[in-house]
């Protein structure tokens, strides 16, 4: 069954595929000046990337780490909005033993490019819905990334609050959450053969230049 | 009712957690070779732990290997090493004992026991470890091409490093280990490194030597 309006949709996604592909440039009733663009900076969480148990059980994951990130977005027909977003963030990846014990492995730097569709829910609050790639950029190649860094397809969700006490500066918040199933070579090798699903969230503060309400 | 059913499937498998792997199979790794030895590793404070390599010949470009094939039977990032150029501050120091021999390819046949390896340290105090861990690599006077040689110093490089990272003793039960007695094989084994893993998640009783 095709719900009312599901084809609209993907009329609607297909637009945004060729407009994305094609650059702004190709699509001349959208209007290159259209493009807003917004940039972020915060703080992201990311659950446990690797459980393990040699003698004692351990996590490894990333400490929480500065986020950033840069938007662009199209309007399509109100209330939708077609975007893309480059989202940067960096920290130690460690060991968490079970005694509380840390053991930093090496610094990681996570890219992500996505693309979705978001629409406004109510004048102050907006929601997305992405997918895209994320690569791990680890220092060194060491432990579970001594194959170097894999990429991973990945979805996220994500929410816009824009109070008007704020707005009116171009800022507004954003709580963005993504999954994405974790593994890596080395550890295929060392015995695991199931992905985990990792979440991350990020929480941050926007600013749209030129949005000021 | 059938797609719900599905699509919970769906969830449920997807949020299982992966079962984490066995990490058994490993020897004995303390001193007496009973689990009743000394139990040393490095301490994650202490790493990188820093080698000091006798420049004669190709030995610092062994040593190098030696640490990359031992950091690399690590998943989580428990051992790692670096080369440093300043002996007196250095954990680990590699010379030749005697002889040095010239750099030509290893061989690729099959082991020749052409040279043998020394690690050991300056003394005990209570429970610390006291000066550098010293490894020393002999060449043996006999009939061993120039390239079984070069493998031999090769394997036995990575043997006594395993030594100074806290494998302390010869007793690895297979002719297949490199921390067999005679080392024959040329990378660590499944059993090496379920050793070096389980030893760098033991509480050991010694600990390392002051810098």
């Amino acid at each position: 069954m095709i719900l009312p309006g599901a084809g609209t949709l993907r009329r609607r996604g297909a637009q945004v595929a060729v407009c994305w592909a094609l650059g702004t440039a190709a699509a001349p009733r959208i209007g290159a000046a259209q493009v807003a663009l917004a940039v972020s900076a915060g703080v992201r969480y990311s659950t446990v990337l690797v459980h393990d148990q040699i003698v004692t059980a351990f996590d490894v994951r990333p400490a929480l780490a500065p986020a950033f990130s840069v938007t662009a977005s199209l309007p399509l027909d109100p209330p939708w909005r077609a975007g893309a977003v480059l989202d940067l963030s960096t920290s130690e990846v460690r060991r968490e033993d079970a005694d509380g014990t840390v053991q930093p492995i090496t610094h990681l730097t996570q890219a992500a490019l996505a693309v979705g569709l978001g629409r406004a829910l109510r004048p102050w609050l907006s929601g997305s819905v992405r997918v895209g790639v994320l690569k791990y950029l680890p220092s060194q190649d060491l432990g579970p990334f001594q194959d170097g860094g894999p990429f991973f397809p990945f979805a996220q969700a994500t929410i816009d609050l824009a109070p008007a006490v704020v707005s009116r500066f171009g800022l507004g918040l954003e709580l963005r959450a993504d999954v994405h199933r974790f593994i890596t070579d080395a550890l295929r090798l060392e015995g695991f053969s199931d992905a985990r699903v990792v979440t991350r969230i990020a929480g941050a503060l926007t600013w749209t230049p030129g949005r000021s309400r | 009712m059938t797609r719900r059913l599905l699509a919970l499937v769906l969830v449920v498998a997807a949020c299982t957690p992966p079962d984490a792997p066995s990490h058994a199979g490993g020897y004995a790794f303390d001193s007496d070779g009973n689990g009743q030895g000394y139990i040393f590793h490095w301490p994650g404070d202490r790493l990188p732990v820093r080698f000091w390599v006798d420049p004669r010949g190709d030995l610092r470009a062994l040593v190098q290997r030696g640490i990359d094939v031992w950091q690399d039977q690590f998943v989580y990032g428990e051992f790692t090493g670096t080369v440093v150029s300043d002996s007196s501050h250095a954990d680990v120091i590699v010379t030749w004992a005697d002889s040095v021999p010239p750099s030509v390819p290893p061989d690729s046949g099959p082991p020749v026991r052409a040279c043998g390896g020394l690690t050991q340290t300056d003394s005990l105090v209570g429970n610390r470890i006291q000066g550098a861990f010293h490894s020393s690599i002999t060449i043996l006077i006999g009939g061993a091409t120039p390239g079984q040689v070069e493998a031999c110093v090769a394997r036995t490089v990575i043997h006594e490093l395993g030594h100074d990272l806290g494998i302390l003793n010869d007793d690895a039960p297979d002719s297949t280990d490199i921390m067999y007695f005679t080392p024959y094989a040329s990378v660590p084994s499944a059993a090496d490194r379920a050793t070096v893993q389980v030893l760098y998640h033991t509480t050991p009783n010694l600990l390392p030597p002051l810098r």
